[in-house]
């Protein structure tokens, strides 16, 4: 399943730069070339390439991930075969429409706007199939939650994916989106995307990888993990709730008017109202940056050899395979 | 599952070839149109039509 995604963002992400790049050269010994598409219909391609190729990048290439290293680390089947042939097809087929919501409100024609928004709002189900096929794959195993916080990591990962994926869909909606659209509210989409799922889920992954690629019986500590975790799920809590706060006031500052028909307030106003905000956002970001060396510390230690300071504390499938069965050393 | 998924787990070619079509569909139906579509804005109406919504947005007429 992991490979489907892999196949799926290799092949649309090649598809995506190939036709977005299409340009014609003004001579056959010149360098000098024009792109094919002019106006609303370059707008339009733009975004077609802009939106999915992040999108078949940190969805589809992660998601990939999520089907691999879930099952693994918890040592469960996916919950679902089937599930994973519908998530799969269908979020790729929906997907790629969902371009026109970066697009609203502009010279791009109302239909194609109406329809990047349906198509978004319906990825909303996909999105979810997915996260329900990540998140259950645990059935019979949710005690690892508590015990092991590689595994808390990669599910509260797919937990923030949940979170995002509903968040986008409400956000392309063209209401919303016209309070949302230029304001902090989408840097904090787009965070609770980077660093909670595709952050964590590749934080999860490499405490998985590194002892097995090096051959470890485990961490060099498990606990700096547990750490980390909390580090960059409290970085992540307080940066997106800043840039709901900031980007909610920032839109309505906008479009507020007073009695006589101006604008009530001016830019730098808006600005210095979200002085606050940004505190916290730096706060958290910095929050998350702190939990991320100390995962560079810990998996250095790993890699370089150091024996384990609490591999009492971790599962066996925190071993390399071929480690996995024996007794502990000396 | 009837639909014989395996057939497209066991030859990544014919998935590569599935995936292509698959992800096609949607940028073909929101691309193509805006080229034969022609886009008219209603003469000396400006910023008012973007104030009125619906009343005065882009209509698109057959060429």
């Amino acid at each position: 399943m992991a490979n489907w995604f892999y196949l799926a963002f290799i092949v649309t992400v090649a598809m995506l730069h190939i036709v977005n790049n299409l340009s014609v050269p003004v001579s056959l010994t010149s360098s000098k070339s024009y792109v094919v598409y002019s106006g609303v219909q370059d707008a339009m391609t733009q975004w077609w390439y802009g939106h999915n190729a992040v999108g078949f990048f940190l969805t589809a290439g992660f998601l990939a991930m999520m089907y691999y290293f879930v099952p693994k680390r918890v040592e469960r089947p996916v919950y679902s075969y089937r599930l994973s042939i519908v998530h799969f097809w269908s979020l790729i087929f929906l997907y790629i429409w969902a371009g026109p919501h970066h697009l609203h409100y502009t010279a791009l024609p109302d239909w194609a706007q109406t329809l990047g928004m349906t198509f978004s709002v319906m990825l909303w189900m996909p999105s979810w199939g997915g996260m329900i096929n990540g998140l259950m794959t645990l059935s019979g195993a949710w005690d690892k939650l508590r015990t092991d916080a590689v595994v808390r990591m990669l599910v509260v990962s797919v937990a923030f994916y949940g979170m995002s994926t509903f968040e986008g869909p409400l956000m392309s909606i063209k209401a919303v989106n016209s309070l949302s659209h230029y304001t902090d509210w989408t840097i904090g989409h787009v965070h609770s995307g980077a660093l909670g799922w595709v952050g964590m889920v590749s934080f999860g992954a490499m405490y998985c990888l590194v002892p097995w690629l090096w051959k470890r019986r485990g961490l060099y500590s498990i606990r700096l993990v547990e750490w980390h975790f909390w580090l960059s799920t409290i970085g992540i809590l307080l940066y997106i709730t800043s840039m709901w706060v900031s980007g909610i006031m920032q839109g309505l500052m906008w479009r507020a008017y007073d009695n006589l028909g101006f604008l009530q307030y001016s830019f730098v106003e808006t600005v210095e109202a979200m002085h606050w905000p940004y505190i916290i956002r730096a706060t958290g970001g910095s929050l998350f940056v702190l939990g991320a060396l100390i995962m560079v510390y810990n998996l250095w230690r790993t890699a370089r050899g150091d024996e384990s300071v609490d591999l009492a504390e971790q599962p066996a499938i925190a071993a390399a395979p071929e480690l996995r069965d024996m007794a502990p050393a000396e | 599952m009837g639909l014989k998924h395996a057939i497209l787990e066991k030859h990544s070619l014919l998935l590569l070839v599935g995936i292509l079509v698959t992800v096609a569909v949607g940028g073909l139906v929101e691309l193509t149109p805006l080229y034969y579509l022609r886009i008219d804005h209603r003469e000396g109406e400006g910023h008012a039509a973007l104030l009125a919504p619906r009343a005065g947005r882009a209509r698109h007429l057959r060429s």
